[in-house]
């Protein structure tokens, strides 16, 4: 009994031991369960907060009732999707195809640009539509794409832009959406006014209606209306979010702008470094050196002065000559880092003053309605004058040709000659870019591009675009 | 001859009065800025004025501007126009009214004494006198002129030297020829360019820089 009721003990000893077990087990999943819910709620609450600040910082308004006036422009919004998806379908196609199927003889090359430009007009309009019937005030029309661009090129630009794809796409996408929009408004708004308004009209339809079902219909017609406002309401606001990422400028897009901000500040600096240096090189190895020779000179002069009369004369004529030359050097320098003649009589006077101390005879057209602003008048000069440096030293022409134009916001300039070709941009060794490549980087400082065509054999072509601005 | 100054670094005009004054020119007056150069004009009538381009307050052309506009209200005023730089659309702008007794140079050449003097008493006299820059920079302008191509070396020379305003004597001079060389130089430029020859010298010169655009 003993030896049993030990063996009994131990055993339901044991057993308690496992209850206290489970217990502990039990108390502890029941633990971790409300650290879970704790946590979930958590999660919501922030899950909350987010989208209140969301909501804050992207100005949207908290879903409450819409007005009446926002339901007629949301419903007139949704009922437009159909005719205007149907139109847009049918031009997409249409272009698209014809642009395609008769690329092969060229005709469909200009067609192709054209479609790209329909299409950004389009999208521009569609743009609009959001913006005067759904708010959707960031919705900014885009520019046109490579404008002012040769042909060829804005071929190029037009098929490799993203948004003009996008919005291609999109204006597609219209129809099947439209249809969709279309219908839903449609029914849902034909129920729930059919239903407010029964009473006006079940006395003429075959079967009477008892009061108390035309009372319910109404009232369910009316409970509805406010139901249709809410489904209405969201479904433009569906709209409105898919517009604004198909639409709307990319978070890519703005992220590839910051990155050629930056990049084109850092190449600023670097040209605004190497044209210190080379100043500081310049006044250092030139008119510095020819004072100093001078001051010697005159230094020496007064030592002889006594009892080489004839020899301090000939110091005095040759420190004379120091003197000049360091004053053509400093003039030479000085005009370098900003021509006078460029601030007083502007872009056409300058490069004309350019041209006629080249040794080569170099056409000067320019074409301008008014002035640029100093930075930018001051950048198509220095595109210019390295430019006609850059024809002097290497081309091995007998003519250039300079042109500043303007059109659409963008200033040109172009440096065309008839030498050997074979230029190019180099990359930048070290520090200091010189060259071509200073002047790409100067050129970038205002935002605009330098291109150059330079095939063996000639002709080469320099050519900046700067951004007016305006 | 009574002449005005009108530079705006005291240090430069101080220097030129002491020039002038040794060369034995009377200086009867100075301005620091272009209305003051007018103003200075009106009250001791000079026969020259002798004007730095750039001045306060912008330090652009006023000089030049103050120039063109006392010549405009004083008739018979010669002016000497100085700059740092010198550029042929400036001349052309001086040259514009009326080409008697204008010149216009560079800043420097007032180092070369006596060169600078002679240029001084040509102007006053009612001649000209442009820098050699300014007449390299109308040659580059017509550097594809077939008429200007046919000119030899040296006739390119004299008509350098004509259109800066030399005399036939200090061209022959400057080039270390006879007088009569330069003579024949000059006809045969003037039948070159098609021209036509006239008597006195100051014409010829004139006829030389509307050739040249200037």
């Amino acid at each position: 009994m003993t030896e049993r009721s030990s063996w009994l003990d131990r055993l339901l000893g044991r057993h308690e031991q496992s209850h206290a077990k489970w217990d502990a087990r039990r108390a502890e999943r029941q633990a971790r369960r409300e650290t879970r819910r704790a946590r979930r709620d958590e999660r919501h609450a922030r899950r909350h907060e987010q989208r209140r600040r969301h909501r804050q910082r992207h100005l949207l308004p908290h879903p409450a009732r819409p007005s009446l006036t926002e339901t007629l422009k949301e419903t007139l919004h949704l009922l437009l999707d159909l005719p205007l998806g149907i139109a847009t379908f049918t031009i997409v196609v249409t272009l698209v195809s014809t642009g395609l199927s008769t690329l092969v003889v060229l005709v469909g090359a200009p067609i192709l640009v054209g479609t790209g430009i329909v299409v950004r007009w389009i999208a521009n309009l569609e743009r609009a539509r959001f913006r005067w019937l759904l708010e959707a005030q960031n919705l900014q029309s885009a520019t046109w794409p490579g404008e002012g661009e040769p042909f060829l090129q804005r071929l190029w630009t037009c098929t490799k832009d993203p948004t003009v794809w996008k919005e291609g796409l999109y204006e597609l996408a219209l129809l099947p959406w439209g249809i969709a929009t279309f219908t839903i408004t449609v029914v849902l708004w034909s129920i729930a006014i059919g239903a407010t308004l029964f009473a006006t009209y079940s006395w003429a339809l075959s079967r009477s209606y008892p009061w108390y079902e035309v009372l319910g219909i109404t009232v369910g017609g009316l409970v509805l209306l406010v139901v249709v406002q809410r489904i209405i309401h969201g479904i433009a606001m569906l709209t409105r979010a898919l517009a604004r990422g198909v639409l709307g400028v990319s978070a890519r897009e703005l992220t590839a702008r910051v990155e050629h901000l930056s990049v084109s500040r850092a190449q600023t600096v670097d040209a605004a470094t190497a044209e210190r240096q080379r100043i500081e090189r310049a006044l250092h190895d030139g008119a510095q050196v020819r004072l100093t020779a001078l001051a010697m000179e005159l230094g020496r002069a007064r030592e002889r002065l006594d009892n080489d009369p004839e020899g301090a004369r000939e110091l005095l004529d040759s420190a004379h000559d120091e003197a000049k030359r360091a004053l053509v050097e400093l003039r030479d320098l000085a005009r370098g880092i900003h021509p006078a003649i460029l601030t007083d009589r502007g872009l056409d006077a300058a490069l004309t003053a350019l041209a006629a101390r080249s040794p080569i005879p170099v056409e000067v057209v320019v074409d301008l309605p008014e002035r640029p602003a100093p930075a930018l008048e001051a950048t198509a000069y220095y595109v210019a004058a390295e430019g006609i440096t850059n024809v002097m030293r290497h081309a091995g022409a007998t003519r250039a040709r300079v042109a500043v134009t303007r059109d659409d916001g963008q200033l040109s300039v172009e440096v065309q000659d008839d030498g050997r070709g074979g230029a190019r941009i180099a990359e930048a060794h070290g520090l200091v870019p010189t060259g071509l490549r200073g002047l790409a980087d100067r050129v970038a400082g205002v935002d605009g591009e330098l291109a150059l065509s330079s095939p063996p054999g000639g002709p080469t072509i320099l050519r900046a675009e700067l951004p007016c601005g305006s | 001859m009574r002449v005005v100054i009108a530079e705006d670094s005291v240090l430069l005009r101080a220097g030129l009065e002491r020039l002038l004054a040794d060369e034995g020119i009377e200086v009867v007056g100075a301005a620091g800025d272009g209305d003051e150069l007018l103003a200075v004009i009106g009250t001791t009538e000079p026969d020259l004025a002798i004007v730095d381009v750039r001045m306060p307050p912008t330090f652009t052309d006023e000089g030049l501007r103050a120039a063109i506009e006392a010549r405009g209200r004083h008739a018979g005023l010669r002016v000497l126009v100085l700059s740092q730089y010198v550029e042929d659309e400036y001349a052309r702008e001086l040259l514009a009214t009326d080409a008697e007794g204008v010149g216009y140079l560079l800043k420097d050449r007032v180092a070369d004494v006596a060169d600078f003097v002679e240029a001084v008493r040509r102007v006053g006299d009612g001649g000209t006198a442009l820098d050699p820059e300014v007449v390299a920079q109308l040659f580059g302008r017509h550097q594809r002129d077939r008429a200007m191509e046919d000119l030899t070396p040296r006739e390119r020379e004299v008509l350098g030297l004509m259109a800066e305003g030399h005399s036939n004597g200090a061209i022959a001079e400057h080039l270390v020829i006879s007088a009569g060389a330069v003579e024949k130089h000059i006809t045969n430029v003037f039948a070159k360019l098609g021209l036509e020859p006239d008597g006195t010298a100051h014409r010829r010169v004139l006829a030389v820089l509307r050739y040249l655009g200037a």
